[in-house]
């Protein structure tokens, strides 16, 4: 009986408030729709806001910080070791994400956007159980699912010590372990070890593969590698991790790589090996809502699922699973359920990695150019060359950009250097309007910046790059 | 003995191309089926193929060219040269002190004066043993003080053939990224070195099968701009491309996700928008980049419907219009969004090539039924009227005539039979024409279509269905009857393939078991899409259409 009087009605329900789910619900009321938001855990932002993207690059801040004072020794700029109170971080970091999380509840109120409270499961193709929180239902003309991910944790780290820990767990920062195992090189594993590595612990990684980051082009990790070899005690490639065990002293843990096995003590383990959807326990299967083999939804360029009323947007609706990919998304699918010409069509999905040096790329790799047999034409342009590189004494960076032979049009771009993350935005507009080399070279770019290194990179292709004296191809 | 290669037939229609690339230049050893050129035609790019193997010896095109069939492209020298001894850059490099050196010396020197001894010698053509020679290739000086560097990257493999100065590993040295080139042509019997080594000047790099591709041929004119890696790389392309040359005028092939179309994402919304297909539009900005404006001028020139309509009909630009007023007054009114919108609707449904067949049905018993009904549907907020019974009467058609509730698909040749029924009915408002869709008419009582259709008509009279309501519809029906009329032609609503009219009914003296009995006789008629639909399953459809209306009150004992 309750439960009948709590039936609300919605034309469209957006359930999870992350990146994705929460730029869908406000464009949807921005047009004028009827909008109901459910989300189960009391802060509003999802994965991004609350133990993702914002607390992470809250700390890589602070370990830039610290890394910049003892590099400034160099340049005769000397600093006290800095003294780290790990309280205030964690409080600093808070009020981060608590000022950004209430501002997406700020943001709901003023769009007249229903916040519902609890953990939505499907009952039909119209109709959503509320379960917990704001109890009830809601029946709508349209579901769009941003239930986005979590950590993928394998059995054989689910030992019950809280010393091992998942993303959210070392962003909690309870501690600064004095010895850190990161267990998987891909890019959540290597920004932790950073923090942690700044803020004091020795740090080790380890990687089944024969490399870190294997989504990247090699020419883009080394230098990174590099670094990280110097600031991290070990990266141990085609190790695995045969055994956890917890002790009173730490953890020890069996590895097993090209030299053998041999057994390792640390005082943290931080697991970051992948992520997977949240698509159980959802009550998909009272629906046409279709799931692939690893849990993702399936969906097509308008982000439709095999449910006609059902769309589904962000890191539950497949990879990359990277914030402004979710947002994109969920813009598509309120624009094309709508019926406006929406489709994600996007061609460069930019990829940063927030170490440091940072690295990041978007469009074509040539990893993917090769694998594909596709012929291009690959300008690089180290940093070596650039005036800016040399005043910031990071000089180890490269600019690249990959090329069709034919047309000269940018197919990717791949930077490895600080402030790749800001710089890889001209890449991506380059790759999306299709801009050819001329393009970039015809740009006028401000000096001295590192964005002169696109600019200088087409000017490569045509042999005569104002700052790199090399020929590139005969 | 020199063939003149020339553009052959590229495709029904095709008269001409445009180079997009010229992938050889003249002097290089070319095989069968490698690609010389990438050409563009109306209809795609493709890639045109060596039909020997054999050496070029004259290029006459270069990228950019519009060239028509029958046009020299190539001069090719073919394949029995390539068992003579061909002259080789190896003896004029040997003499040079640091031979592969020089070559990548060159490449550090900038720009395009890749000259210096690799590229000049024309040495003493060195004899070639039957089985063929290997050579090791070492690493050449990279440049001053380096005395080695990691591989970054191998980008030939065992079983490639190459060509000489075609780069065969990224080394990365302290300094740069360095691409190391081939000093000779041939083909990889094996490499020594994988990407990850670190390898000193002199280390052994791979060995080269020198016979097995021919000699390297003579050099270019030295004025030659670099271009792009001709020659073996072909060799490279991906498995899409097995054995034999691509068909003429097939398909690019990884273009399936779009990706290949140069456009920013506005104009590919605005192509979307427009119903225009990204791949058959010039663009006209640098590197063939497709401009918003592009897309307007392609839909202006009448490309859209000879698109929908597979290049049959043509909708002329519109006629200059006299000045009307020199034979009385006038008024320009401007017209609505709506009407403009029908208006383009029509014209590119007037594109199709359609018959309209007519029938008439016996809806005697089925009138009755109605007016017995429809005070009962009524109260549920729904009207029983002759459209709505229509609906169910053109779904039990469309699933014996499948084809009727298809689009066709002229670019791929294909036919897209819909898996669902989605009704759209034509609404008369004071707006215009307004053509909401009943979905999934086919899960739906006549009860739940009475209602529905109702509610949807009335929100296209007060201009409040959804854009969504008013997409998706898989087959039209247009009643007219309630005017009044004998018959009429409807017009199609594209993408669909079908549409009903139904006329007003009147009472007939009708011959029946041995006498003449009043009888309600309806006039109806079906336009269909004649590429698609014979006229004999245009004439069967609508006969099962006009059945459904004679059978409806005995069906309804079945349901
Ligand atoms: C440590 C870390 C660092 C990262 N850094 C970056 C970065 O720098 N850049 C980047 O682009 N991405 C980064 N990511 C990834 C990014 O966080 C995700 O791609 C992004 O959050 C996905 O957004 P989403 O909207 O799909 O889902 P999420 O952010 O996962 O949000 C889903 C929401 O749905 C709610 N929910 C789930 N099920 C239900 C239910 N049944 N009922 C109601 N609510 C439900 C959840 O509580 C959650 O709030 C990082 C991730 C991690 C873990």
């Amino acid at each position: 009986m309750a439960a009948s009087e709590n039936v609300r009605r919605a034309e469209i329900v957006v359930i999870g408030a992350g990146p994705g789910g929460y730029a869908a619900a406000f464009l949807a009321a921005d047009k004028g729709k009827k909008v109901a938001l459910v989300e189960d855990s009391s802060a509003l932002g999802g994965v991004c806001l609350n133990r993702g993207c914002i607390p992470s690059k809250a700390l890589l801040h602070l370990a830039k910080l610290i890394n910049e004072t003892r590099e400034a020794r160099e340049m005769g700029l000397s600093f006290a070791d800095p003294k780290i109170d790990v309280a205030t971080i964690r409080k600093w970091k808070g009020q981060v994400v608590d000022q950004l999380a209430g501002g997406v509840a700020g943001l709901c109120k003023s769009r007249g956007v229903q916040l519902v409270r609890g953990k939505a499961v499907f009952e039909s193709s119209a109709r959503l159980r509320i379960d917990g929180g704001d109890q009830g239902a809601v029946e709508f003309d349209h579901a769009i699912v941003a239930t986005g991910s979590r950590p993928a944790v394998p059995p054989a780290f689910n030992i019950q010590d809280p010393r091992v820990m998942n993303s959210t767990g070392a962003l909690q920062l309870d501690e600064i372990p004095g010895r850190l195992l990161v267990v998987g090189g891909g890019y959540i594993g290597l920004e932790m070890g950073t923090v942690y590595a700044a803020l004091g612990s020795k740090v080790t990684v380890v990687e089944l593969l024969d490399g870190i980051l294997m989504g990247a082009d090699r020419d883009l990790v080394r230098p990174l590698q590099k670094r990280l070899e110097g600031k991290f005690e070990a990266i141990l490639l085609k190790t695995k991790v045969v055994s956890l065990e917890t002790k009173k002293k730490g953890i020890d843990v069996g590895l097993e790589g090209p030299d053998g096995q041999k057994t390792l003590t640390f005082d943290r383990v931080l697991v970051s090996v992948g992520r997977k959807p949240n698509t159980e326990g959802l009550g998909l299967e009272k629906t046409g809502v279709k799931v692939n083999a690893k849990g993702f939804i399936e969906v097509d360029r308008k982000q439709r699922t095999a449910d006609p009323r059902i769309w589904a947007i962000g890191d539950v609706a497949g990879e990359p699973m990277l914030a402004h990919k979710a947002s994109r998304e969920g813009r598509v699918a309120v624009e094309a359920l709508l019926g406006e010409p929406a489709e994600f069509d996007n061609i460069a999905i930019p990829a940063v990695v927030f170490t440091d040096p940072e690295v990041a790329w978007c469009g074509l790799t040539e990893n993917e150019a090769s694998a594909q047999g596709r012929k291009v034409e690959v300008a690089r342009f180290p940093w070596g060359a650039s005036g800016r590189a040399l005043t910031l004494g990071r000089t180890e960076g490269l600019t690249k950009v990959i090329y069709d032979p034919g047309t000269e049009r940018v197919l990717g771009v791949g930077i490895v250097g600080v402030g790749a993350g800001e710089l890889i935005a001209e890449g991506t507009l380059a790759v999306e309007m299709a801009a050819v080399a001329g393009d970039l070279g015809g740009t006028i770019h401000a000096h001295p910046t590192l964005s002169e290194t696109l600019m200088e990179s087409a000017e490569l292709l045509h042999g005569t790059a104002t700052h790199l004296f090399r020929k590139k191809k005969g | 003995m020199a063939t003149r290669i020339t553009l052959p037939q590229l495709g029904e229609g095709i008269e001409a191309g445009d180079i997009v690339n010229v992938l050889v230049s003249a002097g290089d050893v070319v095989r069968k089926d490698q690609a010389l050129a990438e050409i563009e035609t109306d209809k795609a790019v493709v890639e045109f193929p060596s039909p020997d193997d054999g050496r070029i010896t004259k290029v006459s095109v270069k990228a950019g060219d519009h060239v028509k069939v029958g046009a020299l492209l190539f001069e090719l020298e073919s394949g029995a040269e390539k068992r003579e001894p061909t002259e080789s850059v190896r003896e004029g490099e040997r003499a040079a002190k640091n031979p592969s050196a020089s070559v990548a010396a060159d490449r550090e020197r900038a720009g395009s004066v890749a000259v210096g001894a690799g590229r000049s010698a024309q040495g003493p053509p060195p004899p070639v043993a039957a089985g063929g020679t290997s050579e090791v290739v070492r690493l050449p000086q990279l440049g001053e003080g380096i005395e080695g560097g990691d591989v970054l990257n191998v980008l030939v493999k065992a079983g490639d053939a190459i060509s000489k100065d075609q780069s065969i590993a990224e080394v990365e040295t302290d300094k740069a990224v360095v691409e190391v080139p081939s000093p000779v042509s041939g083909r990889v019997a094996e490499l020594l070195i994988k990407a990850g080594d670190h390898i000193k000047v002199g280390a052994d790099l791979m060995c080269v099968d020198i016979a097995a591709a021919s000699g390297t041929a003579p050099e270019a004119p030295m004025a030659a701009p670099p271009g792009p890696i001709p020659a073996a790389a072909a060799t490279e392309k991906p498995a899409a491309v097995p054995g034999p040359p691509r068909a003429p005028g097939g398909p690019q092939p990884p273009a399936a996700d779009g990706r290949q179309v140069p456009a920013g994402p506005a104009t590919r919304r605005l192509a979307r928008e427009l119903g225009v297909d990204l791949t058959r539009v010039r663009g006209s900005a640098t590197g063939g980049r497709i401009t918003i404006d592009d897309v307007k001028a392609f839909v202006r020139s009448g490309g859209m419907a000879a698109a929908a309509g597979g290049g049959a009909g043509h909708v002329p630009a519109a006629q200059p219009l006299p000045d009307f007023s020199q034979w009385g007054p006038i008024e320009r009114k401007p017209v609505s969004s709506l009407r403009r919108k029908i208006a383009d609707q029509m014209a590119v449904a007037w594109s199709a090539p359609m018959v309209t067949h007519f029938d008439e049905a016996d809806i005697t018993e089925l009138e009755a039924f109605r007016k017995q009904f429809a005070p009962r549907v009524k109260e549920a907020g729904g009207a029983l009227t002759m459209t709505t019974i229509a609906i169910k009467a053109v779904v039990e058609g469309l699933k014996e005539f499948p084809q009727l509730n298809s689009s066709f698909d002229a670019a791929r040749g294909e036919m897209i039979v819909k898996g669902y029924y989605h009704i759209s009915v034509a609404v008369d408002t004071p707006a215009g024409l307004i053509v909401p869709v009943v979905r999934d008419a086919d899960k739906k009582s006549l009860r739940e279509l009475a209602i529905e259709l109702n509610r949807l008509a009335q929100r296209a009279r007060d201009r409040k269905v959804s854009v969504e309501e008013l997409q998706g519809g898989t087959f039209t029906i247009s009643n007219l009857g309630g005017i009044g009329g004998t018959g009429f032609t409807p017009l199609l609503n594209p993408p669909q393939v079908g549409i009903l009219g139904l006329a007003r009914g009147s009472l007939r003296a009708v011959w029946r078991d041995g006498r003449f009995e009043p009888r309600l006789i309806m006039p109806l008629s079906v336009t269909y899409d004649h590429r698609v639909i014979d006229g004999a399953d245009g004439a069967r459809f609508t006969r099962r259409v006009a059945r459904a209306f004679e059978e409806f009150a005995g069906a309804l004992l079945d349901v």
